[in-house]
């Protein structure tokens, strides 16, 4: 791995990279047992409909983050289904939670995947799982979060169904909007948090590209950090 | 006549903040459970389709990993076959390379072409190891 002056994350070698993407050698680790220790309980299997699935992770006792894609896409609403705090693979320690609102940001709405920095997003949970497993916090992040270490969390599609995997890596870009770093990700990864060792979420996981050779997450910018907090308190009226 | 110039300008300046109403991109846009999703729109194209073996039975938990042949970015959300087979998913328009994975049975590749507005329907069949 190369890293070049405007710290964007070049393959060092033919063969390096493959699509959504694995940085050099996979680094990624089985949660396993550990599901159900903190933080690794905190993180969430998203059902998204037809099939589909993402990640995210808890920050109250009934609200979660993830990203927009995984709540609305191509002008209407995913058919979000259950959401389990904890899962792996078939072990679901704290059963499911359904949902009472779906969060996004109306630019997202507007410019779906023109626009990435829109996209992240919010659920309100039925439940209130996050009083039993706990929560993350999440912090807002700025050119002095460059180089920081931090672990993402989710379910990638390469791995046993619904398995909760850790890849470990390091932020190697900071843009205004959009943070890149270098842990291994796949799709499923959608939605999960790029955590720093102090549990604090700085950044939401959206999107690849195999050709620009990146892994991105949302920034969470203070506009986004308001919105989240305004969100997590949110409840259904009526 | 300055002042009656100044209240005109005045005036055409606040017509045209209050015609221009720029609305924030970060205000929240809300979902509640129970309300209608929508139809898709056509920005995107949406795949679908359905997963069995030869026999013609339904493969659950077959994965489909869908990846831009351009490269260009693409979201990570996860996608795999329901307990009758079927899938969905809204795509950008773009080629794809497809790759379809299931226990216990050979890996599916094929490339597929995903059309703004267009519903494009696979059936998947997948041959034992």
């Amino acid at each position: 791995m190369q890293s070049t002056s405007s710290g964007m994350l070049v393959p060092s070698s033919v063969g390096d990279a493959e699509p959504n993407i694995i940085f050099g050698s996979d680094n990624r680790v089985a949660v396993g047992n550990n599901n159900t220790t903190y933080p690794y309980r905190t993180i969430v299997y998203i059902e998204t409909g037809g099939g589909g699935w993402c990640s995210g992770y808890l920050y109250g006792p009934r609200a979660v983050t993830t990203a927009a894609h995984c709540l609305y896409d191509n002008g209407h609403w995913k058919a979000i289904g259950k959401i389990y705090a904890g899962r792996n693979g078939t072990s679901k320690p704290y059963g499911s939670c359904g949902w009472e609102l779906l969060f996004v940001p109306s630019g997202w709405k507007q410019y779906e995947e023109t626009q990435w920095k829109y996209d992240y997003g919010a659920i309100v949970l039925t439940c209130t799982v996050g009083n039993t497993v706990g929560w993350l916090g999440y912090s807002t992040c700025t050119t002095g979060c460059l180089g920081t270490s931090i672990n993402l969390e989710g379910y990638p599609n390469d791995k046993a169904a619904a398995t909760m995997w850790r890849s470990p890596g390091k932020i190697t870009d900071v843009s205004t909007d959009i943070l890149h770093f270098d842990a291994d990700t796949k799709p499923g990864n959608s939605g999960g948090g790029l955590r720093k060792a102090d549990n604090y979420v700085v950044g939401i996981n959206s999107h690849d590209s195999s050709l620009l050779y990146f892994n991105a997450a949302v920034r969470i910018t203070t506009t986004i950090f308001n919105n989240l907090k305004s969100w997590r308190d949110a409840r259904l009226v009526g | 006549m300055m002042r009656g110039q100044a209240l005109l300008t005045a005036i055409v300046l606040a017509a045209l903040v209050g015609g221009c109403q720029f609305s924030d991109p970060n205000a929240p846009a809300v979902h509640r459970s129970g309300d209608p999703r929508g139809t898709p729109g056509n920005r995107d194209g949406v795949v679908t389709g359905t997963v069995t073996n030869a026999e013609g039975q339904p493969i659950e938990g077959a994965v489909l990993d869908f990846a831009r042949v351009d490269g260009l970015p693409m979201n990570e959300m996860g996608l795999a076959s329901l307990e009758d087979g079927t899938f969905e998913r809204d795509l950008a328009p773009t080629s794809y390379k497809l790759v379809v994975r299931a226990e216990g049975y050979v890996d599916y590749t094929d490339e597929v072409q995903v059309d703004a507005g267009v519903r494009l329907e696979l059936d998947i069949v997948l041959t034992s190891e």
